[in-house]
Order: C-alpha cells, then structure tokens, then sequence
C-alpha cells in the first residue's frame, strides 16, 4: 500500500510542475505559482519517506527493494541503497531538485515577484522533466509479483560510508548549478538587469559549488580506499562528468566580481551558467546510457540513454535558442567601454576564466572522443587517461601562475616583490627535484617535480601574503587558494614518489617498503553481520592494520577491504588479493607519499567557498 | 599604428598561439592514448596488429583458469566463437572469475599470446562487454518477473 501511495504522490508531483510552467505565460496563473513548488516538494518528500519506508521494513515484493537490499543489511545501508542504483538516484536528483526550488521560493524577498515567477517556472520545468523520466522509465515503485524471500543485497561495494555521503553531496552540486541556468533563463525575458538579482545569486552558486567540490572530494577518498587500487583519479569518464561542471562552476564562482564592475560581462555570465548545467546534464547522460565504458556504469537500458540525451537536446535547443533571440536586446546596452589591462585584477579574472573554459574543453574532447570516433567509424575506442595527463596538466600551468599574481594584484606589490617570491619558488623546486630523487629519476620526472613544487611554492607563498593582510574580504579566496598549492604539492609527490609492490605472501613473512617495516602476523576466518571474511593481520611500524578480503553471502560476490596506516607524511596502504597455494596469498602493498594533502587540500577549496557564503550573508 | 592597436594585436596573436598550443597537445595526447577494442573474434580475423596495446571485451572461458608459478595466471578470453589465449601477472580484481565478462588491455605477442598490461572486471555482475551478446554457459537463475502497474 505505502509504495503505491509513494507512486501516486510523484504522480501529484508531476502534475503540480505544469502550474508553474504555465505561469510564466499566463499571469493570473503565476499567483499559484509557489504554492505549486511548496506542494511538488511536500509529495516528493512523501514519495522519497514511502521508498525509504519500503526499504526500512523489508519490502521485498518492491522490486527496487528486492534488488538492492537484504533483512541482514545494516540500516544504515538499507537507507542509503536508496540512491544505490539507478531507479532511486534518478528519485534522488528529483528529490535535491525539488529542494533547490524550495529553498529558492523561502528566500525570495528581494526578487521582483514576476523575475521569481519566471524563475520557478523554469525549474519547474526541470522538474517536469526529471518526474517524467522517474514515472515512466524508472520507476522504483514497481512491484515483484514473485517476491523473493530475502532481498538480492546491496552492491557490497557500496556498503560503505562513502556511499551514503557521495551521490547525494555530489547531486546537491550538481542539480545546484540548475539555479543559476534558471536564473539566467529568466533574466533573458528583460533586459533591464538590476546588480541586486546577481547578489542574490551568489549565495546559490557558492553553496552549489561546495557540495560539488566536497562530492568529488568524497568520489576520490572514497575509490582510494575502496577500489583496492589505491588511485584516487582515474580520469573515468564519469568523474569527468562532474569535474566537467566544476571547472565551468568555479569560473563562474570568479564571474561575479566581473558583473559587479560592468554589465558587459552579463553574456558571458549567461553563457557559463548555462554551460555549467547543460554540462551536469551531459553527466547525467553520460551515466545513464552506459554509452562509455566506465567503473560507475549500471546495467545498460538504451531507453533511459534516449529518453536522457533527447532531454538534453531539448534543454540544450531551448536554452540556446532563447539567448540567440534574447542576446541583441543585452548586446545594443551602453555601457562604459574603458578597455581593460590585462594585469588589472579584472583583466586576470578574464583570464582565468577563458583559461577554465579551455581545460573543460580539453576534458570534454577526450570524454566525448570515443562516441564521435564509433560514429564516425564505427570502431571503439577508448581514451587512455595519459590523454588527460598530457594535455590537462601543462594546460593547468599558466592558470596557477596567475593565481599566484591575482593575489600580488589585490596588493599592489611592487615589480621586485613578484620577482623575489618568483625565484624563491623556483629556488625551491629545484631544491626537491634534486635533493629528493623521483623513484624513477628520468629528467621527466625531475622536471615535473621541480615544476609542481615551485608552482604550489608561488601560489602558497603569493596568497600567504594576502591572508597576512588580515582582510576579511579577501579570507575565504586564500583559504581556498592555499588549498589549491597543498592539492598541487600533493598531487605531485604523490604521483612522482609512490611505490607499489605486488607480491605472494605468507603469514610470517616482512618486507622493507621505503624505510617502513611491515610484517605480515597472522590471518583469521571471521563472520560479518552479511559476511564471511579472512582478516589479515599487518604491523607496520607498531601500527597494526587489518585488510580484508569479504565474501558477501547473498549473491556470493568476493570484495577487497583494504587498510592503511596513515600519518600526514604517507599512506602504506595494502589490499590482499586472493589466496594462492598453501598459505601464500596475492597482496598488493604501496607507499603513497603526501596523498591525504590531496584531500585536505581539496577540503579546504570547499571550505574557503563555504567562508565566502557565511561572509556574503553577513553583508546583506 | 597606435599603441592601442599594437596591443590589441599582440593579444590577438597570444590566444592564436594558446589555441594553437592546446589543439597541438590535443591531438598529439590523442594520438598516444586511443586504445581499440576488439574482441576476440576480431583479433583472430586478423583486425589487430601485433605488439600494438588494444584493449579485448570477452568472456573468461569457463574451467581456462591457470595459475603459474608467482601472481602470474594464464586463461582463454572468448566470445562464444573464437578464442585466444591470455597472460597476466598481477593482483585480479574482485570480480575476475570463469564464465564472467572482462576488458583485457593488451598486446598479442609474434605466438598470438595475448599479454595482458591490464584486467577490467566490472562492478556489475549482469555486466557483459560491449558487442558481446550472451553469457556463454546458460543462465541458471531465473530473472524475476516484473509486474507492470
């Protein structure tokens, strides 16, 4: 019963977003018009608590439920196997959607009433779109009619604390940026733009690009530690799908400063945000259809990839259309024609900004490559992920270099200044290459390391000044800049100064990896709660870690738990493989220099676009 | 010319040369980095050049997995109509096992031995590589039926 009343109330949902999209159209109807999104929010709310409910009691003549959960599953994960396929993420998204637009329709006061209405109007067409995908083509609601006993459990990959957090901060990011897109949707209907719509803005896209940020933050950690690899970015076309949007976000983030100073800007602010979105949807493609090979892909439906990518052609006609018709009525708008100096702070952020749409660029070429190369030729091809490496990195570069001197600029430091903190940058680099040898010391290598420890030297030394300067505007921008060095000296070590052993190995046995000690003690047969596992015993260096490897008894699917020792220097981290003659077993054994810096720093763009929030709020 | 020109056209010539430079890194960094995918019986039909890294899509041929001596492992990759012969030596993933489907990144070797450099198992256990239509032992398990509403 509870299932067939979570169905219907997505079926009110559906209903309820005409309203809105007819009030954009025809006035009298837009008086509803937030009425409907308070009420297409409270049944999709109902429609989320019904699957959760059907989840949390077993309900396995639910099919979803059948599938994906199982009596002995913590609650926890029975909760979180919500968003562990593809039906419930779709109800997800609908779900983190529907709350945008609430948020939106609370905190509306200083919207013109007709700019909100039209605003609504747009999400709720989102909405309408995203529902009608969930009603008609992945329905979660669908009963057994042979119901299993017991369910088929979940995926014992996403058993896991990374799978409760990841997908709905991840979707947080990503349906956020369908604020921005609606807004300049919106603002496309009258030319006379007040600052005001843009301040209110701001506070959206920040938070947007938070969850972003800390969603693949979360996707990285948590593949480190649970794909038994030990990498933590594969260039996957799905993590390319949300860094896609994130490099289109955080140019845009940086946009606002632009407009401020002069509405000629207001295009390209458009053009971004609509890029930032249509760039989340390709995403959502992308993992639907299974159209790329890739480690998130679920089981293939070529309806849901059409149903998604016409969804996506439609969105993307409509929205380019509309600013073809719009444009010109911008365009013809006087305003102060002072040419701008490349150095001024304004001429930088220009740049950047053209430098992050050049780097998503690049992404998307080598993302989108191999569906053009099979039409084309109809051969299948896929994009080695050195392609990533060799274009993205050197393309990075110069975008850090200006970071750097964006920072001196707010200061108005002088020419030697520059030049002084410029060698010292330098000095260090080549210091590190050279006093701590590359585990492979080629030139190449040298040279990278020199090359990413002076740039993330420059960029710590250039925004230490700046956050010394004990400006509170200025805080959150080097909190996360500083981040962004300790993500770029991490990166570095890590990827130059790793080492990986894959060996056989007994009870017994130790080894010597980079002056750690690590001893192999001694292994068990335990039993888990849905789980029966061999728990390996390791000492390294008087820490004692415990990988694993599970076998999940419900659908019998073996699973690596690896283990780490962790200090803020190094990981030893260390996956067993499988158990080989006798009692010798496969394990794969790695010392990964500096990798938490990856995430700590990573955390700290986050909290920095965080501060920014808090601050902005604080002003109005 | 004015300053102002000379300046603009500066500008001009610096996005040529950065369009320029990406597009250069482009596809050099593409040339290096397609891998084909095949699958076996494409490789035996001689499609796939030696000693060239390629990726295969099959399916482990049930009751072809040997262990040698080390963490090495030899198998047959197959779809149901050719086979060929594959070495590997390293950590398998979780999933690796007879009869499921796999994406091996290789070259064949001058005995039409495929060495393996990589082993993709995926994460979904109804997971069948691209262009390969059935599993080749016959399913035991009944998929539930669904009931429309």
């Amino acid at each position: 019963m509870i299932p067939e009343l979570g169905h219907f109330c997505l079926i009110i949902a559906f209903i309820l977003t005409v309203i809105p999209i007819i009030g954009i159209f025809y006035r009298p109807f837009s008086v509803i018009t937030r009425g409907s999104i308070l009420g297409q929010a409270f049944f999709i709310h109902l429609g989320v608590l019904a699957l959760i409910y059907a989840f949390v009691q077993d309900d396995f003549t639910v099919y979803y439920v059948s599938q994906h959960s199982n009596s002995a599953l913590p609650i926890g994960y029975k909760i979180a196997a919500l968003w562990g396929a593809h039906e419930g993420s779709v109800l997800l998204w609908v779900w983190i959607l529907s709350c945008w637009a609430l948020a939106i329709s609370c905190q509306s006061k200083i919207l013109p009433k007709i700019f909100l209405n039209r605003l609504l109007g747009v999400m709720s067409a989102l909405q309408m779109g995203f529902l009608l995908f969930l009603l008609h083509l992945s329905n979660p609601f669908i009963r057994n009619w042979l119901p299993n006993i017991d369910g088929q459990d979940l995926n014992p990959l996403l058993q896991d604390i990374g799978l409760i957090l990841h997908p709905p901060i991840l979707y947080a990011g990503l349906i956020g940026f369908s604020v921005p897109f609606a807004f300049v949707m919106a603002l496309l209907f009258n030319a006379n733009t007040q600052k005001i719509l843009f301040a209110w803005l701001k506070p959206y896209v920040c938070v947007a690009w938070c969850f972003l940020t800390l969603g693949i933050i979360l996707g990285s950690w948590w593949a480190y530690y649970e794909l038994g690899w030990g990498g933590w970015w594969f260039w996957d076309p799905v993590e390319n799908a949300s860094f896609m949007p994130w490099l289109t976000g955080t140019a845009l983030l940086h946009t606002f400063g632009l407009v401020k100073k002069s509405k000629k800007y207001i295009t390209w602010f458009i053009c971004l945000s609509m890029a930032t979105f249509l760039l989340s949807l390709l995403g959502a493609f992308l993992v639907r259809s299974g159209i790329l090979s890739s480690v998130h892909a679920f089981a293939v439906s070529p309806e849901r990839g059409q149903y998604m990518l016409v969804f996506l052609g439609i969105t993307l006609s409509i929205s380019l259309t509309w600013l073809i018709y719009r444009l010109p009525h911008f365009v013809t708008q006087k305003s102060s024609d002072k040419s701008l100096a490349w150095h001024s702070v304004l001429g930088l952020l220009l740049i950047q900004n053209s430098l992050f749409s050049v780097l998503c660029a690049t992404v998307l070429i080598g993302t989108l490559f191999p569906i053009g190369y099979e039409i084309v030729t109809h051969q299948k091809i896929s994009v080695g992920f050195p392609y990533f490496n060799q274009v993205f990195v050197p393309l990075s570069m110069p975008l850090f270099g200006l970071m750097g001197l964006l920072a001196i600029r707010l200061k108005k430091e002088t020419p030697k200044t520059i030049a002084a903190i410029g060698i010292t940058s330098i000095l260090v680099g080549f210091w590190v290459c050279f006093i701590f040898p590359p585990i492979y010391p080629s030139w190449g290598s040298k040279i990278i390391v020199g090359l990413g420890v002076s740039i993330s030297t420059w960029l710590l030394l250039t925004t230490l000044k700046i956050l010394f300067s004990f400006n509170k505007r200025y805080l959150p921008m080097s909190i996360a800049h500083i981040g962004v060095g300790l993500c770029i000296l991490g990166v570095t070590i890590n990827t130059q100064y790793s080492i990986e052993k894959e060996l056989k190995i007994k009870p017994g046995d130790s080894l010597v990896l980079a002056k750690n000690n690590i001893h192999f003690t001694e292994l068990n047969f335990l039993e888990g709660p849905n789980y029966l596992t061999y728990e390996a015993t390791f000492v390294v260096n008087n820490t004692i870690i415990k990988p694993e490897k599970r076998l999940f008894t419900a659908q019998f699917i073996p699973m690596t738990e690896t283990a780490m020792d962790v200090t803020v220097w190094r990981d030893i981290y260390i996956a067993l493989g499988e158990k080989l003659d006798a009692d010798f077993w496969s394990a794969r054994i790695q010392y990964k220099p500096f990798v938490r810096w990856i995430w700590a720093g990573g955390l700290l763009i986050a909290l920095g676009g965080i501060m920014s929030f808090f601050l902005h709020r604080k002003g109005h | 010319m004015t300053k102002h020109r000379t300046l603009r056209l500066i500008f001009v010539l610096l996005v040529l040369l950065g369009t320029g430079l990406s597009s250069w890194l482009i596809i050099r960094a593409l040339k290096e980095n397609i891998s084909f995918y095949y699958t076996p019986t494409e490789a035996i039909t001689g499609k796939v050049s030696q000693g060239v890294s390629t990726r295969f899509g099959g399916i482990v041929k049930p009751r072809s997995l040997d262990r040698l001596h080390g963490l090495e492992i030899r198998f047959i990759l197959t779809d149901n109509q050719h086979d060929i012969p594959v070495v590997y030596s390293g950590i398998l993933p979780d999933l690796f096992k007879e009869g499921q489907g796999v994406v091996v990144t290789g070259f064949i070797d001058e005995n039409g031995v495929l060495k393996a450099t990589e082993l993709l198992a995926k994460h979904d256990e109804n997971y069948l590589p691209p262009k390969i239509t059935h599993a080749p032992t016959a399913q035991t398990s009944v998929s539930p039926t669904v009931g429309k509403q």
